[in-house]
């Protein structure tokens, strides 16, 4: 048995590397924030243990005093049932969730979530702070009645909405290091939205472009998001949905760098 | 998805991370054997990170992950977890599938620190102890911890994550073949000499060699 060829120094030794520390709680903050941006999905940390200052400040576009905490129960908002168009992107039975936001004071998780294959689409809550510029039918959402959403089932814990919440807000100039961290979030969420054009993945795209739209409703690459979101739109081969961002997009930034890509996605859509 | 030198949804240049651990044919059963129903869904991506973090973390210090470079590279292994969590076989354990995916990840992580002709050893963030025989009972557990790390430094990567998964982590090799998609005798074989290597380094180290 190999195990019987270990010899007992090595044995010492390896038991005490297994007794190594666990990484700092300020590094988990981190990646966990980190985490939150590149996919858009709220991880909750345990039951009141909200993120602590280091990780909330290192954290890519949140504000240093930023917590987050899970806000149990069905929202008041608008409900959507979703999936169809993201299912695809992520994969099937993935639990996929769209926006955080976090812009201005208040973030909100919006989560559209597909089951696998034995049930059906579930429907989602969309917490009533969504932003002005969220637009789930970009992800194939469609609006749900609120009186099919059952008011007495209790939210699933993956799907509960997330918030951010912090303090009230005081309107402090952000410091360059909060302005870089927040355009580095930008920055990632495009990025992964630009992937997946590139790879002809439209619906994997538009999540991306959602969760930007969502934490950065007037983000420093909003020129840069809506030129995808045709692209996007284009890969799906939502072309009438494409003629009309493209048309928006040309009239609102005649001189973009990304009007050529534009116009060329909406005129032979692939 | 398969290996890649660009992944852009990995957010990160070059990450070429293979991150589906596919099935493979096991010698011996899984610990939880299916009941013949369903298979049970897989836990969330948040329950995973919350149990899983510190483990996943420390596998890729053990594995030669920078220091600086641990909270990217932990980032990634979730990423990827979150991104193939549906292709989980939630009727085996989900350590070594983790485990397999650090692996990758690891890999990848030192294949572009080799590119920038930085030197490795950064791993060991502790500076080198004071190991002279006469010292040596005692020896702390914090510097048999360094020891262990400048002695896997010493080994090839694939060696040096056999050792890892199996000798340090306890997964069993069984589990680590499936993880890493290898063939399972080739995997005992390597083991057998990454410890030889392993036991030469670290009797070197105690002498003062380098």
């Amino acid at each position: 048995m190999i195990d019987d060829d270990l010899p007992s120094d090595l044995q010492a030794l390896f038991e005490a590397e297994r007794g190594r520390e666990a990484p700092a709680p300020a590094a988990k903050a981190r990646v966990h924030h980190a985490l939150a941006a590149s996919i858009g999905v709220g991880l909750l940390p345990p039951s009141g243990s909200p993120l602590d200052g280091a990780g909330a400040a290192a954290g890519s576009g949140a504000s240093g005093a930023a917590a987050l905490k899970a806000v149990g129960g069905a929202a008041a908002g608008g409900a959507v049932a979703g999936g169809a168009a993201a299912s695809g992107a992520l994969g099937k039975g993935l639990a996929i969730a769209l926006a955080v936001t976090m812009a201005g004071t208040t973030a909100t998780g919006v989560y559209l979530a597909q089951d696998d294959d034995q049930a059906p689409t579930r429907e989602l809550t969309v917490d009533n702070e969504v932003p002005a510029g969220f637009d789930p039918s970009l992800l194939g959402a469609r609006p749900v009645p609120a009186s099919k959403v059952a008011p007495d089932r209790p939210a699933p814990a993956e799907l509960a909405p997330v918030a951010f919440e912090q303090a009230p807000a005081a309107a402090v100039e952000p410091t360059p290091a909060e302005r870089a961290a927040r355009l580095a979030a930008e920055r990632g969420l495009l990025d992964e939205a630009r992937g997946a054009v590139a790879r002809g993945d439209g619906s994997a795209a538009l999540i991306a472009l959602e969760a930007h739209r969502a934490s950065f409703p007037d983000g420093q690459l909003v020129e840069e998001r809506e030129a995808l979101t045709v692209l996007a739109l284009a890969k799906l081969e939502r072309n009438d949905e494409a003629q009309v961002k493209a048309r928006r997009f040309l009239a609102r930034w005649p001189q973009s760098l990304f009007a050529t890509a534009v116009s060329q996605a909406v005129e032979a859509p692939r | 998805m398969g290996s890649s030198d660009t992944d852009p949804a990995l957010g990160r240049q070059a990450t070429g991370v293979q991150a589906s651990p596919a099935p493979v044919a096991r010698a011996t059963a899984p610990t939880t054997a299916p009941t013949g129903g369903p298979r049970p869904p897989p836990p969330a991506l948040p329950e995973i990170y919350e149990a899983h973090f510190g483990t996943v973390w420390n596998t890729l210090k053990r594995l030669g992950v920078w220091e600086r470079d641990l909270e990217d590279a932990t980032h990634d292994v979730f990423l990827v977890v979150h991104r193939r969590l549906s292709d989980f076989d939630t009727t085996r354990p989900i350590k070594p599938w983790l485990a397999g995916i650090a692996a990758r990840v690891a890999s990848e992580f030192r294949r572009r620190a080799q590119h920038r002709r930085e030197v490795v050893s950064d791993t060991v963030d502790e500076r080198a102890p004071d190991l002279a025989p006469s010292a040596e009972v005692a020896i702390d557990a914090k510097r048999r911890r360094t020891l262990v790390l400048q002695g896997l430094e010493r080994l090839d990567f694939e060696r040096r994550t056999v050792l890892v998964l199996h000798d340090i982590e306890g997964h069993s090799m069984p589990e680590i073949a499936a993880a890493l998609e290898e063939n399972l005798n080739t995997l005992y074989a390597r083991l057998r000499t990454a410890r030889q290597q392993f036991a030469a380094a670290v009797a070197a180290l105690k002498g003062g060699a380098s």
